[in-house]
């Protein structure tokens, strides 16, 4: 063939592949490309729906334990980490003055109880009296009936018996008020010996030295914590749940807890207490979570994961939540109908485990949905059907 | 009539076909940087657009939250939701951040949004939504990571359950949305060393370490660090409320600033990206002059070529117009062989760039109307060799 | 005689005043269609001047040309569009072929007729028609670079001939040539002339094919004498 007519084929044909290439960049650029989405139909399920929420590792009973007035501590008896009984002397706070006023205390009832006794010989002294007394004026009563004594001698002798009457009278109120001092100051003295008491902290109840706050020799004051127990079973988790996301909280749902510590394992436990109180800066539900079997090395303080199982619903209607669009403040998802896609409002229930909603109204078993887009929609967009839109697949 | 132009071609198509590569090539560059401006633009628009906001209520005196870092109380949001208008308000927060993913960072926005709020991402690729309160995450597919794949934002680890795509900030890094505590966390808590720094500064200060009242140093340890902050609260205005009524109302509470998406629009495009504009402008201008002055040099120099040829087309009575329509329309073809070129080199390596290129028909259009109106004027260099020439010279002798 | 050309009193000065050169001073000359007719001279006698006011490439200073019965140049020019007259009504035949090198044989020839209007059709079958005559015709669709330079010359002379022109001036055709093919070539020249009825006039000083004119024009300084030649036939 002649070169010329060769060369002008050749051109020819570069022509021609090269407005191929020019509209192939033509309609794959820009606005003009079709929008590519996956489709998933509406099925029926059943779904496991459950509840997340992020904890803190408690202690259901915390003592802090400190004395009830300002003092400086003369002793701490225990270290973190150590079980003690019901009772055991933890610390000691400095008495001070105490045991000098506890003896001073002790030196007045005991003076007191002296005063009782010459109360009680003074008493006797007196009713000895009286008794000499009354037998006189009886004595010189009858002889001054029987006149051998004047009558102003016998009315001396009944005054005498009078006046040592009143002389017992007044030795049993002395007695009497001597015994009250002796009780006052006996109770002042036990008052002293309480507050002596006071300063030894014992613990309330069987636990483990979580905490020692105070050193011998610091100052503390009234209700400051010395020593902090915690009794070691009663270590649960005390888990916030999204008040939004709260649904089907009650008592007795399963858990699985997973603590920082050991993020591989699920521990299992079950929700002990929901409270009453909830937070709401944060707009959270407080939950107690008990373990079923608790873990060997648990701190107070760790954070934890916990999910609720929530109990299966019956098999209902659902889609992927992929599908759920918002559109006005109202949910909805796009149905596949035809050319271009169709929206749909509807009601949303439950949400599962596994990513997928319950839908209550708005659509049937079977409809096509639309899962995942590449922009957003509208109802003129022109789609394109495909079956995944990520190269990794799902 | 034949075409001079179109023999002459034939006869020296290899110069023709590389000069117009190698012009293709300049005019594709040409046409990215106008994608890029482009991209820019619609990165911006994106933002706007996908937070689902009508409004955006950020702190007062400020140009936030996007172009200028701003704070809210948030509870604000509450006080927002009572005024007349507002369908819904959500609060959101973004940071930009470096997101750790096995051994490698990757620079990402991170947004922290509450699920069914305006915030959320509108629609996902793959995967489903969030379904627990912390510790999930949607991201944008640009980050690279896959369904199932381990993130690290600062204390905590995230899944990545479902993948996003065009949610970028306004300078083009991907997002990632992850819940708000979460991100209020993220943004506003301390890390560890500060923490400690703080709580020993406090305790060091005798008017909050004060003997007398146990507990005191604690509560203000943890008042400390707690987070109540958010960047922005998103507002949806109710149907037929006008947005900017609603923003003149905010606006009078005097510690909070409201932009309609017109205002925001300004913000970004004509603030943030104003710089980048010129720069790219400029960069235009440079490489029209540029393809300008090849086009003018090829054509010269080809011309310059056939000067003997010209001068016996002159003699034997070819007229100054139809030379010079030759070498027009050679300039022509090159510029339209150019921008054939060029158009599918920047379709087909725009996806590499790590920016949205953003390529329109109308760009191309204008870019075609560029080059030829640039190949024409190139040619008069060569014109006006041409029509020196004097027939004479081919008489020699 | 109406046909043919006709120069009466043709001057040319270059330049003003002191300076001025007279390059033809007074040149009368007249060739009949169909002759072939010499001009000949050493360099810088002129030959050249007369041969681009002869092409209305330049102006002359004075005098009067007549072309094929029409007055072109009577102390100035007469038509207004010198391309034209060029086009189609001078041929030339030069040193050097100079063929457009990115035409074919065939629309290097045509390429004239289509420049004054006619169909590509049309124009083409005269090329090929001219082609014939001289004898080149085979080499119809090479390009210029393909043929040897005794087939380039001929294609030339073709080109010279496509738009029927009543005169052709050839610049020295034969100068690079052997005397077997400047004889050729003369042999041509006078067939065309013949067959065409064209007047035409050669500048040479080739030795070998000053015999073969019946007339020649002796030039020096600008002036012309006519002198007839031996007109050796040639075969």
């Amino acid at each position: 063939m002649n070169t010329a007519l060769k060369r002008r084929l050749a051109f020819i044909l570069a022509g021609v592949l090269l407005l191929a290439a020019f509209a192939w960049a033509a309609v794959r650029s820009g606005p003009l490309a079709p929008i590519r989405v996956t489709l998933a139909s509406v099925s029926r399920d059943e779904l496991q729906p459950n509840l997340f929420g992020i904890g803190v590792v408690e202690a259901r009973r915390t003592y802090n334990v400190g004395p009830t007035a300002a003092g400086r501590v003369r002793r701490v008896a225990v270290d973190v980490g150590d079980v003690v009984r019901a009772g055991q002397l933890l610390a000691e706070i400095d008495p001070v003055d105490l045991d000098q006023r506890l003896a001073s205390s002790t030196a007045a009832v005991a003076r007191a109880r002296s005063a009782v006794e010459t109360a009680t010989a003074q008493l006797a002294d007196s009713a000895g009296r009286r008794e000499v007394a009354v037998a006189s004026a009886r004595r010189y009563d009858e002889l001054g009936r029987q006149g051998f004594v004047s009558s102003s001698v016998s009315e001396v002798k009944s005054q005498e018996q009078k006046s040592a009457e009143a002389q017992v009278a007044a030795a049993t109120a002395a007695l009497a008020g001597s015994r009250q001092d002796l009780a006052r100051l006996d109770a002042e003295r036990q008052g002293v010996h309480q507050q002596r008491v006071n300063l030894r902290l014992l613990a309330p109840a069987a636990g483990i030295v979580a905490a020692r706050d105070a050193e011998p020799g610091s100052t503390v004051v009234a209700g400051q914590a010395v020593v902090r127990l915690i009794a070691p079973d009663s270590l649960w988790v005390k888990v916030r749940l999204d008040q939004s996301r709260s649904a089907g909280l009650r008592v007795g749902l399963p858990a699985d807890i997973v603590l920082r510590s050991l993020s591989g394992q699920a521990l299992k436990g079950k929700v002990a207490r929901v409270e009453m109180i909830s937070d709401s800066v944060t707009e959270e539900r407080i939950a107690q979570i008990s373990f079923d079997a608790l873990p060997a090395t648990l701190s107070v303080g760790e954070m934890a994961e916990v999910t609720l199982q929530l109990p299966t619903g019956k098999p209902a209607l659902s889609i992927p939540s992929a599908a759920l669009r918002m559109r006005g403040g109202k949910p909805g998802v796009w149905l596949n109908a035809g050319d271009h896609p169709r929206f749909a409002a509807v009601r949303i229930g439950a949400v599962g485990a596994n990513g997928r909603i319950q839908v209550l109204e708005g659509l049937q078993q079977g409809d096509s949905v639309i899962v995942y887009t590449e922009r957003d929609l509208a109802e003129d967009s022109r789609i394109q059907v495909v079956p995944s839109l990520t190269a990794s697949g799902t | 009539m034949i075409s001079l132009a179109g023999r002459d071609i034939l006869h020296s198509w290899g110069k023709f076909v590389l000069t117009g590569l190698g012009l293709g090539l300049l005019i594709g560059v040409t046409l990215s940087m106008a994608g890029i401006y482009r991209g820019m633009v619609d990165d911006a628009m994106a933002l706007l657009n996908n937070s689902g906001a009508d409004l955006w209520v950020v702190q007062k005196d400020t140009q936030g939250p996007y172009a200028e870092s701003s704070s809210l109380r948030d509870d604000a949001y509450r006080g927002l939701l009572g005024l007349p208008g507002v369908a819904q308000a959500a609060n959101v927060t973004y940071l930009t951040m470096q997101v750790r993913h096995g051994e490698t960072d990757e620079r990402a926005m991170v947004v922290g949004f509450e699920p069914g709020q305006p915030g959320e991402p509108a629609y996902l690729v793959a995967g489903r939504r969030l379904l627990r309160g912390h510790y999930e995450a949607i991201a944008d597919v640009k980050t690279g990571l896959k369904l199932g794949s381990r993130i690290r934002i600062r204390r905590h680890d995230y899944d990545v359950v479902g993948l996003t795509r065009r949610m970028v900030s306004s300078g083009g890094d991907p997002m990632i949305f992850i819940p708000l505590k979460d991100a209020q966390e993220a943004q506003f808590l301390k890390d560890n060393d500060a923490l400690v720094s703080d709580r020993a500064r406090n305790a060091a200060n005798p008017a909050l370490n004060r003997p007398g009242v146990p507990g005191l140093l604690d509560a203000i340890n943890a008042s400390q660090a707690s987070n109540h902050n958010v960047n922005a609260v998103l507002v949806r205005v109710a149907e037929g409320y006008p947005a900017s009524v609603l923003a003149q109302e905010i606006r009078r509470w005097k510690h909070l600033q409201a932009y309609t998406r017109e205002q925001m629009e300004e913000i970004l495009i004509a603030k943030l990206i104003a710089t980048s504009a010129r720069q790219i402008g400029m960069f235009l201008a440079i490489l029209t002059i540029v393809s300008a002055a090849i086009v003018a040099f090829i054509i010269y120099t080809m011309t310059l070529g056939k000067i003997r040829e010209i001068a016996v087309l002159k003699l034997i009575g070819t007229r100054n117009r139809t030379i010079a329509g030759m070498i027009l329309q050679q300039a022509m073809g090159l510029g339209l062989i150019g921008f054939v070129v060029g158009k599918i080199a920047a379709t087909a390596w725009a996806p590499a760039f790590p920016k949205y290129v953003l390529l329109l028909p109308g760009d191309a259009l204008r870019g075609l109307v560029i080059v030829m109106v640039v190949c024409m004027l190139a040619s008069t260099l060569a014109i006006r060799a041409a029509l020196k020439v004097d027939p004479a010279a081919a008489i020699g002798g | 005689m109406t046909e043919g050309i006709r120069i009466e009193g043709l001057s040319k000065r270059y330049g003003e005043g002191e300076t001025a050169v007279d390059a033809l001073k007074d040149v009368n000359m007249h060739i009949a269609p169909g002759e072939v007719v010499g001009l000949v001279g050493p360099s810088g006698s002129g030959k050249t001047t007369l041969l681009k006011c002869l092409g209305a490439v330049i102006e002359p200073t004075r005098g009067r040309m007549t072309l094929g019965g029409e007055v072109i140049y009577d102390n100035a020019w007469k038509t207004r569009d010198l391309r034209m007259l060029r086009r189609d009504r001078i041929g030339f035949v030069f040193q050097a072929p100079y063929l457009i090198p990115f035409l074919d044989v065939t629309d290097n020839v045509a390429l004239l007729p289509m420049l004054a209007g006619r169909g590509n059709k049309e124009a083409r079958a005269r090329a090929v028609e001219l082609l014939h005559a001289l004898d080149v015709a085979h080499r119809a669709r090479a390009q210029p670079s393909e043929l040897s330079g005794g087939e380039q010359q001929r294609v030339s002379i073709a080109r010279a001939l496509a738009n029927r022109p009543p005169v052709i001036l050839a610049d020295e055709p034969t100068a690079p040539l052997d005397s077997e093919r400047a004889l050729a070539v003369m042999r041509i020249l006078n067939q065309m002339a013949t067959q065409y009825q064209t007047a035409i006039i050669v500048v040479t000083h080739d030795e070998k094919i000053i015999p073969t004119f019946n007339r020649i024009y002796h030039i020096r300084d600008g002036r012309t004498v006519e002198e007839a030649g031996e007109g050796k036939t040639i075969l």
